[in-house]
């Protein structure tokens, strides 16, 4: 079970409503390399992973990725408290405004909702743990691209504390497909070839062959 | 490493700041101690923020109301748990 803590993991306070910016940073929580993708990702990958190590990683990033859902729904509600409708309409947010008025609902940059096929759950270990570091990388870059087009201090170290979080995530998947080569190397008869098996699901080869 | 402050002086900010990076820290050393169970010295870390996050928590939810529902019970209201300010809220951060 997931323990709610009523606290933001870096704090968010807005001092110059911006729907523009709003609409952009939207992209974080409903996008393709957003975060409820990401800690939906994790949190479904983990049953089928084959080391308790590596359900332990895709547990507590996935829980943390969570928090920054969060984070991105109260930069959003911030980012356009307070402001008239001919101001939301003249920062480009009318076509959002129609649709949903203030409410946090999860679409991308343009406007698209949020689709459970930008991300898999293949049941395979190597092949998502490799689909959680591209996550990672993707989800950086467009932190980055965030950080090119906007230029309001608030946003912009709350944004900073995000994509500083995506390059630790990379780095303990980065080490947890290691702990995976490990026993993938382990377990199959051919060191030369490790991959030819699926290690959430198949017997180890080594095992077969005794 | 966090430096000790004495939490009867400390502002409603102030306190919520510490009960933060204690629990950053938490995070932090949680991720790497997944794929690094052994190193003693990041557990210890993490146990010495645990105890400080723990004790801060605990003087925050005194005082400005509950962070987790197990902080909340009898003795504080119900409201001290539902009716103080939600994380997304600015004045809540």
């Amino acid at each position: 079970m997931f323990e709610y803590m009523k606290a933001l993991e870096f704090p968010v306070k807005i001092a110059r409503p911006n729907a523009r910016t709003a609409k952009m940073i939207a992209t974080q929580l409903g996008g393709p390399n957003g975060e409820l993708g990401a800690s939906m990702r994790y949190l479904n990958q983990r049953y089928a992973m084959p080391l308790r190590e590596a359900a332990a990683a895709l547990s507590d990033i996935g829980t943390e990725e969570l928090g920054h859902m969060e984070m991105i729904a109260a930069l959003m509600t911030q980012l356009t408290k307070g402001l008239t409708t001919d101001q939301l309409e003249a920062q480009g947010f009318a076509d959002y405004f129609v649709d949903h008025t203030l409410g946090v609902y999860p679409v991308n940059a343009s406007g698209v909702p949020f689709s459970v096929e930008t991300l898999q759950s293949l049941g395979d270990a190597i092949a998502d743990i490799n689909e959680d570091l591209a996550a990672e990388q993707k989800a950086r870059t467009t932190y980055d691209n965030i950080l090119r087009l906007t230029d309001d201090p608030d946003v912009r170290q709350v944004i900073r504390f995000l994509r500083e979080r995506e390059i630790v995530h990379y780095q303990r998947f980065g080490e947890t497909l290691r702990l995976m080569q490990d026993y993938l190397a382990r377990y199959s008869n051919d060191p030369a070839n490790p991959y030819a098996w699926n290690p959430s699901f198949d017997t180890p080869p080594i095992a077969r062959k005794r | 490493m966090m430096q000790r402050r004495s939490l009867d002086k400390m502002e409603r900010d102030e306190l919520l700041d510490a009960v933060r990076q204690c629990r950053f820290y938490m995070t932090d050393l949680s991720l790497y101690l997944d794929t690094h169970p052994t190193d003693e010295n990041a557990l210890a870390l993490f146990t010495e923020h645990k105890a400080m996050f723990e004790e801060y928590a605990a003087e925050y939810a005194k005082r400005f109301g509950a962070l987790k529902q197990c902080q909340t019970g009898a003795e504080y209201g119900w409201a001290a748990w539902s009716n103080t300010p939600w994380p997304w809220e600015k004045e809540a951060n």
